[in-house]
């Protein structure tokens, strides 16, 4: 029997991640890849932004989801399941990060033509500023080159917070630590990113 | 609206372009068939006794394997045997109670916080180790400082 398209027949609720999960602890696959449809994308966009390395993220992404999956039983629902990913994303990624060597290439993907419809990217690009001259290769390559010279710790705030615009109560549930602690860090981190693109930055 | 954006810092600004970088249009496909193949590629998941069993199974030695066989039911064995030969429990407890001093101490035995002084008003197990150190205290408590001894009342 077909499944009927939510998009098609508004009628037809879509099963919360709480069903899912239950569904997937006993096996049932096809709730896993929905869970897997739901947030991979958004998994995917945290470790690249961490790492700056699409083969890396993308690796990385198939390996929250598999350990995510083998620690199912253990979820114990006391947060929601894209807290419990997100979690598992951001250790797996510092751990990564950690045995990684320093200053490991840059693997970047396209920017989305759409940037250039963005209204901050039109207003800084209509100042007398180096933004106005550099191609939007370069610019991506010196905001890549500036998130990576922050502390892990750092970077996933600003990642978490400043790229993917998640809120401080919410990171802190991920990161396990205070909504004061998340401000701080997201506070430093801003300033040392300002030293690092000062050319673009007035 | 305007005035909201401007209001962001300008390095935070410059940072939100980045969500503009996007993996291939086919990434999604591709990642979750890889996930699935992995996933399948995972071994079962087992239970304790099929670990031993599979772990029983696994060992090369047929004498390796009755070796081990035997020491389990050896072991089993010695634990029915210790069990067996140890009196119950309730059995133990009857035979101190059996002593007057005893019974009549916890029928006095006052509903106080327990404390060193007090007489004592559980079942006493039949080997009781006494470290020499509490039974040398000195009468009336400790002497702390130099002070006069001022009672301390607890009740409100």
């Amino acid at each position: 029997m077909n499944t009927p398209d939510p998009a098609l027949n508004p009628e037809v609720v879509e099963p919360s991640d709480r069903d899912l999960v239950v569904r997937a602890r006993a096996r049932d696959m096809a709730a896993y890849d929905e869970l897997i449809r739901r947030y991979q994308r958004k998994i995917y966009q945290l470790v690249y932004n961490m790492t700056s390395n699409r083969e890396d993220a993308e690796d990385l992404t198939q390996d929250v989801f598999v350990k995510a999956y083998s620690a199912l039983e253990h979820f114990k629902g006391d947060s929601s399941f894209y807290t419990w990913v997100y979690r598992i994303a951001v250790n797996r990624t510092i751990n990564y990060l950690k045995k990684r060597r320093r200053n490991a290439a840059l693997s970047l993907d396209d920017m989305d033509q759409a940037v250039e419809r963005d209204p901050d990217y039109v207003e800084l690009r209509s100042r007398e500023s180096p933004v106005r001259d550099a191609t939007l290769s370069e610019l991506q390559k010196k905001l890549n080159e500036a998130l990576q010279t922050l502390s892990e710790k750092h970077r996933t705030v600003v990642v978490l917070h400043d790229i993917q615009g998640i809120q401080h109560d919410e990171i802190g549930r991920m990161l396990g630590c205070s909504e004061g602690t998340v401000r701080s860090r997201l506070f430093y981190a801003r300033q040392e990113l300002q030293k690092q693109l000062t050319e673009f930055v007035s | 609206m305007k005035n909201e954006r401007e209001s962001i810092p300008e390095v935070v600004r410059l940072l939100r372009l980045k969500r503009y970088e996007q993996p291939d249009a086919d990434f999604d496909a591709r990642n979750a068939a890889a996930i699935r193949t992995r996933l399948a590629a995972l071994p079962e998941r087992k239970g304790w006794g099929q670990r031993l069993w599979g772990l029983f199974e696994q060992t090369p030695s047929p004498a390796l394997r009755y070796a081990a066989v035997t020491a389990l039911v050896a072991l089993v064995g010695v634990n029915v045997l210790t069990l067996s030969l140890t009196p119950p429990r309730e059995a133990m407890i009857s035979m101190t109670n059996e002593t007057p001093a005893l019974a009549q101490q916890q029928a006095e035995a006052p509903s106080l916080a327990p404390t060193n002084d007090m007489p004592e008003t559980y079942a006493k197990p039949v080997f009781v180790f006494e470290y020499p150190a509490i039974r040398s205290a000195p009468q009336g408590g400790t002497q702390y400082g130099t002070g006069p001894v001022v009672p301390v009342r607890f009740e409100p």
